[in-house]
């Protein structure tokens, strides 16, 4: 399978004044291919986030790199970089301007990328749509929303400009089950439509999940990754001790 | 839910009261009863009568029409004081917010130098090098008041310029100019809003202040400060001369006060005082 995110010894070092470092990544290395849904699961704290943030350039890690399609990350230039590359964040809600509605948080991407105003207003009702929201959502504000509808809002949004890679920071978390067995089918549903043209990397420290949705998966503890591989192999057969804790606790 | 009512009625009472005055100040030319400059050195000094409501100045000049005229003056100024610092501390302070460490230092550093200094003692020297009038006097205040907003505009940036709505737009690509006038500066205008209208009564006080001790408005121009200090001599024989710009003055400055404290609580309904 061709690779289109490479990640090669990230390390990340938090430091917080005199001697109150925090070693947030150790030697983290993985790489996603084209079309795969790799999921990241660990507990609280693990590191799973930071990955995110660094794959996204919101943090620079301390040392180590990250190829996308074979180019350096840093050697491309942002507005390039969040056409290819787009995140749901852990909080769906707070991700929200709380004084613009969602249809021009929606929008901004595509503002930014010169689309005009017709074409935007249109796409951003398809992608509400698409979503399972009704276009007139656009016109609320995000307080107006429910967590999950502001999750399907925050999909929508990532989805604008048909990235290729989707980082969904536990896009689930913060719902409940039968919310979250929506927004999976969601996602789903985009895999399915976008085959080949939407990698998708899925964090989550719910591991039913994960066995649901992802192709691999990465085990992650302590800023290290302590297990890598099929996900069903992972979950039926850990190796790692952390890793068999982990599903013991879950199942 | 009975309070916040509450609140917004008094907020628009003391604004209704604050347009009043803008418009006072505005149309003073047409509503002074004499000509404001005209002296008549035969009617001077007389006592507040049915005629001459506040009272006539040792020039014989009406002084309830010189208090109309110096709402000009005295408002404006302020007004116009307090937007340039209002202004200025709030582009610098969302500079350091959003700049890395070496441009923040630099700049707060400043900020705390011009702190440092008591207010009216660096407005008097800056005044004193730059001369008098009204132009050096709201300069000098100027150059003393803007790093309390600069301050507060960092602080309000820094708290949430890593909201993850912020990252989210980082991520739509939008350019750092954009950034701060959509999603900053929207988020984080009211309390500098707030800080700048409560600063208003504050002000005004200031630059009455400085005129008075001469570092002012010049005469022939009206304003309530130099008023009050031009005739200071007759508080004990002719006190109406003196009082009644200084009434003009406690009045603007609690109208304004007024406005700003509502104006507070109805934004923060946590901060209103229990009645
Ligand atoms: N800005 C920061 N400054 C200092 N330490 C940080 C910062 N961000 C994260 N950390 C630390 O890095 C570690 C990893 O955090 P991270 O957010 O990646 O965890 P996570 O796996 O996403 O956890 P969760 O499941 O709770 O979201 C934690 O120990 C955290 O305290
Ligand atoms: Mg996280």
């Amino acid at each position: 399978m061709e690779q289109i995110l490479e990640v090669d010894k990230l390390n990340c070092i938090f430091n917080k004044g005199k001697k109150r470092e925090v070693t947030a990544l150790k030697s983290v290395s993985f790489s996603l291919g084209k079309g795969e849904c790799l999921g990241i699961i660990g507990e609280s704290g693990s590191g799973k986030s930071t990955v995110a943030r660094i794959v996204t350039r919101l943090l620079s890690a301390t040392n180590g790199s990250v190829m996308l399609e074979g180019d350096d990350l840093n050697n491309i230039s942002k507005k390039e970089l969040y056409k290819k590359i787009q995140m749901v964040f852990q909080t769906p809600v707070e991700s929200f301007n709380p004084r613009l509605r969602i249809g021009v948080s929606v929008a901004e991407s595509l503002k930014n990328a010169g689309y005009s105003t017709s074409e935007t207003k249109e796409r951003v009702a398809n992608l509400l749509e698409e979503c399972g929201l009704t276009s007139d959502y656009a016109n609320r504000f995000p307080h107006e929303l429910s967590g999950g509808e502001c999750q399907r809002a925050a999909i929508a949004r990532a989805l604008a400009i048909s990235p290729d890679i989707l980082i969904c920071d536990e896009a689930t978390s913060s719902l409940d089950v039968t919310v979250q067995k929506e927004i999976i089918a969601l996602l789903d549903n985009i895999r399915k439509a976008k085959g080949e043209d939407i990698s998708i990397i899925f964090i989550s420290h719910d591991i039913a999940l994960v066995q649901a949705f992802c192709d691999r998966v990465i085990v992650m503890n302590k800023g290290e990754i302590v297990e890598m591989g099929d996900t069903d192999e992972v979950i039926k057969n850990p190796k790692d001790e952390y890793t068999k804790k982990l599903i013991a606790s879950v199942l | 839910m009975m309070k916040k009512i509450d609140v917004k009625k008094k907020m628009i009472f003391f604004g209704i009261l604050v347009v009043l005055l803008l418009l006072f100040s505005v149309f003073c030319d047409y509503l002074t009863p004499y000509d404001p400059n005209e002296q008549d050195l035969s009617i001077a000094k007389q006592a507040p009568s049915a005629e001459h409501l506040f009272g006539t100045d040792r020039y014989g000049r009406d002084m309830l029409s010189r208090v109309i005229v110096g709402s000009k003056a005295s408002i404006f100024s302020t007004l116009l004081l307090v937007a340039i610092i209002t202004v200025i501390g709030t582009i610098i302070g969302i500079i350091c917010g959003l700049s890395g460490k070496v441009v923040d230092v630099v700049l707060m550093r400043i900020a705390d130098i011009f702190l440092a200094f008591p207010g009216l003692v660096f407005a008097l020297a800056i005044a004193g090098v730059l001369g008098g009038g009204l132009h050096n006097a709201i300069i000098a205040l100027a150059a003393v008041s803007w790093p309390k907003f600069a301050r507060l505009a960092r602080s309000q940036t820094l708290a949430i310029k890593e909201e993850p709505y912020i990252e989210a737009s980082k991520l739509a690509g939008t350019s750092t100019i954009k950034m701060v006038f959509k999603h900053i500066l929207p988020n984080i205008i009211g309390p500098i809003l707030v800080t700048g209208v409560l600063d208003i009564g504050t002000m005004m006080m200031e630059l009455a202040g400085l005129s008075f001790l001469g570092l002012g408005a010049k005469p022939p121009i009206a304003e309530w400060g130099s008023m009050m200090s031009d005739n200071r001599s007759m508080l004990a024989t002719q006190p109406w001369i003196v009082l009644t710009p200084g009434i003009a003055i406690f009045v603007s400055v609690m109208i304004f006060n007024l406005f700003g404290d509502t104006l507070r609580d109805f934004a923060d309904p946590k901060s209103s005082r229990r009645k």
